[in-house]
């Protein structure tokens, strides 16, 4: 990120528009600003974090918002605008390329009608020659470039950095290397990992019930009781048989038997004939269903009947597609052309009033022709077929009765015949026949009880097949739980490798370029920052002596905190992660630092930060500390304040 | 296929409704006079061969009781427009429609005749329940004579005879 240039209007002391213009150029990225103790530095440097940060920066810093408003504008009266315009460019987040945006934040107040004023805050950001965003978008996207808690890091205020520094202020320092190195999106990855391995487990708790076993023992035992019920039927069919045969012996025993012939081959043949007659009757009561299934028919007659007459009354002339086509052409069909207002014309309207469209006319007469034809050959029909079907069935029924009557008939001369043997075998012939359709009716039975297992076995396969299928969701949900729960695993190895070699790093870092910056570097053997993130200042005789360093020293010492994060968070650690440099803007860069100092700092600090904005006053940068910077200084600007207009400048020296 | 602009969509004529709705009180009567008895003797054949015919003999049982119900808030779709055959049921219930409204314009409105339909049938059901299943006997018989009690059925066969 580098900051191209700052456009202020009616901003805090600065009347009117004043814009800077940064050094953005890579041999010359220093930008200098100077001025008298309330000249206007602070407001500027107020004035970068407002337009990128908003209210919640002046309130914690300044407080009113009316505040942030040129005294002068205001007293001018009327409705005032203040606005800051930032430009900046950016590349990490559009592939490599670079980006131009232009963040404006503006307050307009007026004046209501009550005396009371009005304020109104709004945001833009524009992605030059790209889209607008406005407020709460656009604050989103500065946060995603720049979030504000980085940018506490890079944007400070010289005089007030040393919060690193002072002791059992490991919170800020971890809080540092975890909003700067971007720790925090490894630590989020590893719990939303946890948390997926646990929904998952939740879920496999859900699908897998534990009540398949059961139900595939319950569908056995239905199994075994099916297959035992199909061999009592097999058992009762046998016997079915049996006593068939039994019959058919006991009928040719008879036979033999003297003067008996003629009753038996009479009974077989009424037999046979009692055979055809129930499959006549299954034939009746199948054709009466049938019947009856449309006897609906001729109870719609009243329907029929008031159905034919409206549909007698369409007029069934011409179509009403054809006569609006001879209106269209004021044509007859023979070609004669036809007059306004002549009797023709008169005539078609009539028939063009009573005519209906193509379509329902179709369907009307569609409908007609179907009701007569149901009329017809329906409605009287069915109740009379179904009459004579009856009236068959009951002849039948008469039949099937004289016919048993006569076997009843026979059956009793059989067991009166003056012969024991034929007396026995009629007897037993007929509890043989007695027990056929006692068995045929156990069979039955059965049979039905059989249908109705076969359903409880398809619905409870249907269970079991659901349950597999649960199952199977379990199984493959655990599958899940332990991935993620693996992955989980992996990145918190990965979280405690990367904090490590960032916290090494940062260390490392820190040492090198304290020990550039502080004067006395030698006297300090080596600068430690243990897992607890506490950061230590090891002397010669290998003394922690964090607690007795200068104010000087410890705004060192968090300089060279910072720019070593800067620093390690540009080194391709882990390439997603790794952030594209920003700015170091100090305010009051160099207020407590001695001369060895600023020209330690102006020697170093060009070499690490892309882009350095200072705000300095006039005390504050001479010397060899200026010569230092002579060579990287690409802006340079002085900032003026007129008592008289209680206004200032900012004019450009270089 | 369909355009993915409203207004194209209006342009597009509604489907009429296809699905044949019934009360869901009924719904239980409809399954008992399709379903066979319990034994597998002829006897204990379903009356009805379809749902689609107990519907239509309910429609003008309830036509000519002038039992017109509408249908209540619990529904349940038994079968399509198609189960109707076009020769007999189809033409039947454009009657119904056209001696309901005396309207012809009726005869393009499916979704209007099927209505009418729907609220007789709700009207005939109950009768049938009583008449055929609750009643004692073979189920077949006690449709037979449920044709033949009601009174048009009489004055024709007497005609016929």
């Amino acid at each position: 990120m580098k900051i191209s240039s700052i456009e202020l209007k009616n901003f805090r002391p600065y009347y009117g528009k004043h814009t800077i213009n940064f050094a953005t150029d890579n041999e010359r990225h220093v930008t200098i600003i100077q001025g008298v103790n309330g000249a206007g530095k602070t407001s500027l440097f107020t004035a970068l974090n407002w337009c990128l940060y908003g209210d919640d920066f002046v309130k914690r810093n300044i407080g009113h918002i009316g505040e942030l408003v040129n005294r002068r504008a205001l007293a001018e009266g009327g409705m005032v605008k203040t606005s800051v315009e930032l430009r900046f460019t950016y590349q990490r987040m559009f592939l490599g390329q670079e980006v131009e945006f232009c963040a404006k934040r503006e307050i307009q107040r007026d004046l209501r009608l009550d005396g009371t004023a009005r304020t109104m805050t709004r945001l833009f950001l524009q992605i030059t020659n790209l889209r607008e965003f406005h407020d709460a978008e656009a604050s989103n996207w500065i946060q995603a470039i720049i979030p504000e808690n980085v940018s506490v890091h890079f944007f400070f205020d010289g005089e007030k950095i040393d919060n690193f520094t002072r002791p059992n202020r490991e919170t800020e320092v971890e809080s540092a290397i975890r909003n700067v190195l971007k720790v925090e999106e490894i630590e989020r990855g590893m719990r939303h990992l946890e948390d997926v391995a646990s929904e998952y487990q939740r879920q496999v708790n859900k699908h897998a019930s534990g009540k398949l076993k059961p139900l595939l023992e319950v569908r056995e035992t239905k199994k075994s009781f099916r297959s035992k019920l199909s061999k009592d039927i097999e058992l009762l069919q046998e016997e079915v048989k049996l006593a068939k045969k039994q019959k058919q012996d006991i009928d040719a025993r008879l036979e033999d038997i003297k003067g008996l012939r003629k009753l038996i081959d009479e009974r077989k043949a009424i037999e046979s004939e009692l055979k055809q007659f129930k499959d006549k009757k299954v034939e009746y009561q199948e054709q009466t269903r049938r019947l009856a299934n449309q006897g609906f028919i001729p109870l719609a007659k009243p329907v029929l009947d008031k159905g034919l007459e409206i549909l007698r009354e369409i007029p069934t002339g011409l179509p009403d597609t054809l006569l609006n086509e001879l209106l269209d052409k004021m044509q007859c069909l023979c070609g004669r052309p036809i007059r306004a207002q002549s009797p023709e014309m008169k005539t078609i309207k009539n028939l063009l009033n009573r005519s209906i469209s193509t379509n329902l006319g179709h369907i009307a007469q569609e409908t007609h022709g179907d009701l007569k034809h149901l009329v017809r050959t329906h409605v009287e029909k069915i109740p009379n077929d179904l009459k004579s079907v009856l009236s068959d069935e009951e002849e039948l029924d008469q039949n099937v009765k004289t016919k048993k009557g006569r076997l009843k008939e026979i059956e009793r001369a059989l067991e009166n015949f003056d012969h024991d043997e034929a007396n026995n075998l009629e007897k037993r012939r007929k509890e043989y026949e007695q027990s056929i359709p006692k068995l045929e009716g156990e069979i039955n039975q059965i049979k039905g009880r059989i249908q109705e297992i076969d359903m409880e076995i398809t619905k409870l396969s249907q269970k079991i097949n659901t349950e597999k299928d649960s199952n199977a969701k379990a199984e493959e949900l655990k599958r899940y739980s332990k991935l993620a729960e693996d992955s989980a695993k992996a990145m918190c190895k990965i979280y405690e490798l990367y904090a490590e070699n960032m916290r090494g790093h940062v260390q490392s870092e820190t040492e090198k370029i304290f020990k550039d910056l502080v004067w006395n570097g030698d006297h300090f053997r080596e600068i430690l920052l243990n897992k607890d993130y506490e950061l230590r200042v090891i002397d010669e005789s290998g003394e922690d002596v964090l607690p007795e360093l200068s104010a000087g020293q410890r705004q060192i010492l968090s300089l060279s905190f910072i720019a070593a994060m800067a620093k390690v968070a540009v080194q391709e650690t882990i390439p997603q992660l790794t952030e594209e440099p920003f700015p170091i803007v100090m305010d009051t860069a160099f207020g407590r630092l001695s001369r060895k100092h600023r020209e330690n700092i102006t020697r170093v600090m060009p070499n690490i930060a892309n882009q350095l904005v200072l705000f300095v006053t006039d005390e504050e940068l001479h010397g060899q500390a200026k010569s230092n910077l002579a060579s990287r200084i690409g802006a340079e600007y002085e900032l003026e304040f007129d008592r008289e207009s209680k206004t200032s400048k900012i004019k450009e020296i270089w | 296929m369909l355009s993915n602009t409203d207004g194209d969509r209006n342009q597009q004529p509604r489907r009429p409704r296809d699905r044949i709705r019934i009360d869901k009180i009924h719904h239980p009567t409809y399954i008992a006079l399709t379903k066979l008895g319990e034994n597998e003797n002829h006897q204990d054949l379903s009356p009805f061969e379809s749902m689609k015919n107990v519907f239509m003999l309910a429609i003008f049982i309830g036509y000519n009781e002038e039992k017109r119900i509408p249908l209540g808030k619990d529904k349940e779709l038994i079968f399509a427009w198609a189960r109707f055959s076009p020769e007999e049921d189809v033409p039947l219930l454009r009657a119904l429609a056209l001696a309901e409204t005396e309207d012809v314009e009726v005869l393009t409105d499916q979704d209007q005749i099927l209505t009418i339909a729907e609220e007789y049938a709700n009207g005939g059901i109950t009768e049938i329940q009583k008449q055929v299943e609750d009643m004692p006997g073979d189920r077949i018989t006690n449709l037979v004579d449920l044709l033949f009690n009601w009174y048009p059925y009489n004055r024709l066969i007497s005609t016929v005879s």
